[in-house]
């Protein structure tokens, strides 16, 4: 029976994989089991270096009881061994308990548990810990860099997972929708309702049929929480989807509107401002081609009541001469004796009414001359002649009339004066009207027609030069009108149509010439035509 | 005055007092008068009476003084009388167009019955020499 049993008890620790030792006190083997035996135990015909390996192992498991025992600890201990079969490093985990026999005494039982795998798979997985604990910092780098963006992007960014729960959020977006614990309760409310407003916008893009790399747009009216100041935004939203299109992730923008909105409030008031600018100009425009197109048919109007006028006075004027001509021609007639010799009374006032007809002839002369002009009908006729000639032949036709004015007129001519070319019968008349002018306005002294040259701008100069009751200058330019006399009144002194002097002006301007003016009051005035002494090219 | 037939002066003029005036002082200055209203009595009377120089007044009633002028030049019993123009129009181009319209000189009135005259006679010499 014992027999029996030491055998079943040596198969049962044989069967155990792990090496089991029984030791005495002083550390030497009783019972090891087979696996231990490989570890412990080596016979003679053995190879040397396993004989080796088995004293090395028998030496470092005695030092590790002795230590046990020294310590007086329970507790495993790590024992490195040699495997005797192929040399191997094997670790194992010392189980060493003390038992007490009455017969044998104080013996120690050690289980020696084989961790070389579990030891290679701890290290294994510590190098992994070690790995991902690497990696893991990439990633909250790479996390923090990330951060760092987002909070860096003024405008708030809020990434939702797909239940619509908020992932992630930049600094800007925090502060539209984090609670703060210092604020107070209407900054509570606000957030709340920006909340709200915010997750119907996400669950409307999350229910809603939006396809990968599609963006969903809202405009939606938050409030900020500190001033309760609104802050419209526009949401712009994309979904990240996984490879295999499950959706992660909603990425939200919101974009503030405010700028925008004033500056297309801006720019309606500049567009509103420009409209009516450009109203006002069109007006203006219009009003401008409509005063063009009255002032031009005024024009037009003024031109043919001009020429009507012009016409109307030249058939006036012949009007005037028909009757006329029959008045002079019979007063002529009987001044004549055509009828038979006259009383000496009725002789006179023939002749009285002979020279208030040509009176009324020389007006009527004027306002016919005057008329041409106006009409541009004036008829030039151009020869080259004498200008000094002419000198004589105009006191010669008003003999008459110097003869009675008492007078002196003293010529003057200019010898080194080249022939002119101009229309001698109009400088004549320009000249007969100077000196009739300076006959009628001088009553004592004398009268002076100088004709001079001026080499320089080759210009020939009549001037006459009276001693008469002169013009004011602020009368200078007036006396060239039509109609004018420095007296106007229907009382006035001197006669004429005041006519003279504006015919005189523009016939000198038709020449190419001039009639100036030198005058003061009480001493005298000259009046110079001027006229240009071209010779015929 | 000679026993020679004095020249005959034909004085178209449509306003009666100027032609008679004219007339008047004519013969007074011893000459011949015939007397027309308008053109058409001046053609027929210049062809009738073949006179020694027409007065011939421009604006009339009907055939107008240049119209008469180139019937009576054009034609080959009267192109060698002599005819002086005497228009009351003194716009430019007048003399021209009178000239032009076969005229050989040209009065402006008004003109004195004396000037007229002297007009005439300066003609009628003028002739004689040519």
């Amino acid at each position: 029976m014992l027999r029996r049993e030491r055998a079943l008890f040596f198969t049962i620790i044989n069967a155990v994989t792990d090496p089991i030792l029984l030791t005495d006190g002083e550390g030497r083997l009783i019972v090891a089991n087979a696996r231990a035996e490989k570890l412990f135990a080596a016979g003679e015909e053995e190879s040397e270096w396993r004989q080796r390996a088995v004293e090395s192992n028998n030496m470092l498991f005695s030092a590790a009881l002795s230590r046990s025992a020294v310590e007086g600890t329970q507790e495993a201990r790590e024992l490195l061994l040699v495997d005797p079969s192929d040399g191997s490093n094997l670790l194992f985990e010392v189980l060493s308990t003390t038992v007490e026999d009455p017969r044998e005494g104080t013996g120690v039982v050690s289980v020696l548990r084989n961790i070389t795998d579990l030891r290679r798979a701890t290290e294994q997985l510590e190098e992994n810990y070690q790995k991902l604990h690497v990696a893991e910092a990439a990633v909250r780098a790479e996390r923090d860099r990330l951060n760092l963006i987002i909070d860096s992007v003024a405008d708030p960014i809020i990434v939702t997972d797909s239940t619509g729960a908020t992932v992630l959020m930049n600094a800007p977006a925090e502060d539209l929708f984090t609670l703060m614990s210092s604020v107070g309760e209407s900054a509570q409310r606000t957030v709340q309702a920006n909340d709200a407003l915010f997750s119907s916008f996400i669950s409307g893009l999350l229910l809603g049929e939006t396809g990968p790399g599609e963006i969903r747009r809202g405009e939606i009216g938050l409030m900020n929480p500190a001033t309760t100041e609104p802050i419209p935004v526009e949401a712009i939203a994309g979904k990240v989807l996984t490879e295999t299109g499950e959706l992660t992730a909603v990425v939200t923008i919101l974009h503030d509107r405010r700028e925008a909105l004033e500056r297309a409030g801006l720019y309606e008031q500049l567009k509103a401002a420009s409209e009516e600018l450009q109203a006002r100009v069109q007006a203006a425009t219009a009003e401008l081609a409509t005063q063009n197109e009255l002032l031009r048919r005024q024009a037009i109007e003024l031109e043919q009541a001009s020429r009507l006028k012009s016409q109307f006075l030249a058939n006036m004027s012949h009007e005037f001469r028909t009757p006329l001509n029959a008045i002079l021609g019979y007063t002529h007639m009987l001044l004549q004796g055509v009828a038979g010799d006259l009383l000496p009374a009725v002789k006179r006032q023939l002749q009285r009414i002979d020279s208030n007809g040509r009176h009324l002839m020389t007006i009527i002369n004027e306002i016919l001359d005057i008329t041409r002009i106006e009409a541009g009908k004036m008829p030039m006729q151009l020869s080259e002649f004498n200008l000094n000639e002419l000198v004589p032949e105009v006191m010669t036709e008003l003999d008459p009339v110097i003869t009675r004015s008492k007078l002196t007129v003293t010529p003057t001519v200019s010898p080194d004066l080249p022939l002119v070319y101009s229309d001698r019968q109009k400088v004549k008349q320009i000249i007969v009207n100077l000196l009739s002018n300076a006959l009628k306005f001088t009553h004592e002294g004398g009268i002076a027609i100088t004709v001079g040259y001026e080499p320089r701008d080759r210009t020939a100069t009549v001037a006459v030069k009276d001693t008469g009751i002169g013009i004011s200058p602020e009368h200078h330019e007036k006396i060239f009108e039509d109609f004018r006399q420095v007296d106007n009144s229907p009382s006035r002194q001197y006669g004429g149509t005041g006519l003279g002097l504006a015919i005189c002006r523009r016939l000198a301007t038709a020449l190419g010439g001039r009639i100036t003016l030198e005058s003061a009051m009480g001493v005298g005035s000259t009046f110079t035509l001027t006229i240009p002494a071209e010779t015929e090219q | 005055m000679t026993l020679e037939a004095a020249p005959l002066i034909l004085v178209v003029d449509d306003y009666q007092d100027a032609r008679e005036m004219y007339a008047e002082y004519l013969q007074f200055s011893g000459f011949r008068v015939a007397e027309a209203r308008n053109g058409n009595e001046a053609v027929a009377q210049a062809f009738s009476l073949r006179p020694d120089l027409i007065l011939m007044d421009l604006s009339l009633p009907g055939m107008d003084g240049w119209e008469a002028t180139r019937l009576l030049k054009a034609d080959e019993r009267t192109k060698h009388i002599p005819v002086v123009a005497l228009t009351g129009h003194a716009l430019a181009g007048a003399s021209e167009g009178a000239r032009k319209a076969g005229c050989d000189s040209f009065v402006t009135k008004p003109c004195l019955p004396d000037d007229l005259v002297v007009e005439v006679r300066r003609m009628l010499s003028a002739v004689k020499k040519g």
